[in-house]
């Protein structure tokens, strides 16, 4: 794959993963520059052609660890009211829209957004978010679940204080809708 | 397995089933095809996830000028790459700038030679250390001056930078070439550096409404080329404040 291809596969999901790092569209974009461009120095003595977007998912997160240790920015505050294993599918809104659910990932922790916008990004595996992250794979099941978990928790509650706004039909649990509407 | 594991494990299980061939996911895949209840769990799970994967891309447009910017970006990285002469003086000129005015450099996107020696002169400007050549708040006498010199001159300014006063203009040699830089000021952001310098221009140079944006420290320059000169705009500010000058 040469660079053009390279970067006309990765470049949107890099900066979509770059943008919910650093909620910054311009920093975002300096971000994804400054990672290609590291590819374009070292990326291509990389062995193992299959690893290159492993390579540029990796080399962007920590490029942007870097700068926010450095600003002293990065949060590591646990999400300590969530339960370890909430893997129940209960109180699924069935509608919202798309900015209320950038605004809720945006507004979790680092530790929790990093792995489940890697994971909606549809980019890499479990394992491989495991190494761009640097963190075990057990970690990063635990994070993805624990964030999804609080995500619905979250939709839930938007669309319970917003229940007429831009609705976007979004989950059709009949069942559970249904036992909502008993109780 | 049971079936919290293996609602434990495929939480990380990508909706469109990328992931089924990895042993874990096999094990609880095979789990859930037991397991009408998991079963349904799964199916559900996956209609979320795939729901809030397209409305987290919905929500995050990429800029169309993106790609672009990168393969230029990588261009005029490679070109300065070529030139071992170039890096020497660009670590050695760093170097200076982190010692003498605390500027912080981190590793980015390079600099070239020209721009490293100038963001040194600029940053002595703005401290004080260094005296401008010609002070005036004329724009007219500072290129009258520079012209009397035969330092680069600007051919056009950016629009933004008529609105703001000028202060003064300052020359160095590099490479045997000269730079001239014109300070603006009157600004809420504080000085304002334009740097011209004739024929450093890379072939696939940046335009004005695509400049090449660099951060260094405090530093903001952003690079872009007109006919047989390249420009460069430097202040310590937010790239929108930057932006709003070009």
């Amino acid at each position: 794959m040469d660079f053009q291809e390279l970067v006309d596969a990765n470049h949107a999901a890099l900066y979509r993963f770059a943008l919910s790092l650093t909620k910054s569209e311009d920093q975002a974009a300096d971000l994804v520059q400054q990672t290609f461009y590291r590819w374009a120095a070292k990326g291509q003595e990389l062995r193992d052609p299959s690893k290159a977007k492993s390579w540029l998912f990796t080399t962007l997160y920590r490029e942007n660890t870097k700068v926010r240790r450095h600003e002293a920015l990065l949060q590591q505050v646990a999400l300590s009211e969530v339960p370890e294993t909430i893997t129940e599918v209960s109180s699924i809104p069935d509608e919202v829209d798309a900015a209320a659910v950038r605004e809720i990932l945006f507004a979790f922790e680092e530790i929790y957004r990093a792995p489940l916008v890697l994971f909606y990004l549809n980019q890499l595996s479990y394992r491989e978010i495991a190494e761009t992250l640097g963190i075990p794979v057990g970690t990063v099941m635990s994070r993805i679940s624990r964030g999804k978990a609080r995500l619905r928790r979250c939709l839930s509650e938007v669309q319970a204080r917003h229940p007429t706004h831009k609705v976007i039909p979004m989950f059709h649990d009949k069942t559970l809708l249904n036992e909502k509407r008993r109780s | 397995m049971r079936s919290d594991e293996a609602k434990f494990v495929l939480s990380a299980f990508r909706p469109r089933g990328e992931d089924a061939d990895e042993p874990q996911m096999t094990r609880a895949l095979l789990q859930a095809g037991r397991d009408p209840e998991l079963l349904r769990w799964l199916d559900e799970a996956r209609e979320f996830d795939l729901f809030v994967a397209s409305k987290l891309e919905e929500s995050m447009p990429v800029p169309a000028e993106l790609r672009t910017n990168i393969r230029i970006g990588a261009q005029v990285g490679r070109s300065a790459k070529r030139s071992v002469r170039l890096v020497l003086i660009g670590t050695a000129t760093a170097m200076v700038l982190v010692g003498s005015f605390g500027l912080l450099l981190p590793s980015a996107q390079p600099l070239e030679g020209w721009q490293q020696a100038t963001l040194e002169e600029i940053a002595g400007l703005t401290s004080g250390q260094i005296p401008f050549d010609e002070k005036s708040n004329d724009l007219g006498e500072l290129q009258d001056w520079l012209k009397d010199a035969k330092a680069p001159n600007a051919a056009t300014l950016p629009p933004g930078l008529s609105r703001l006063g000028a202060v003064g203009c300052k020359t160095l040699s590099w490479d045997n070439q000269l730079v001239s830089i014109i300070c603006f000021g009157g600004g809420k952001a504080g000085l304002v550096h334009l740097v011209i310098v004739d024929r450093q221009g890379p072939r696939n140079a940046p335009r004005l409404n695509a400049p090449r944006w660099i951060e260094r420290g405090a530093w903001l320059t952003a690079t872009w080329s007109s006919g047989d000169q390249t420009y460069m705009l430097a202040m310590q500010s937010s790239r929108a404040a930057l932006k709003a000058l070009l």
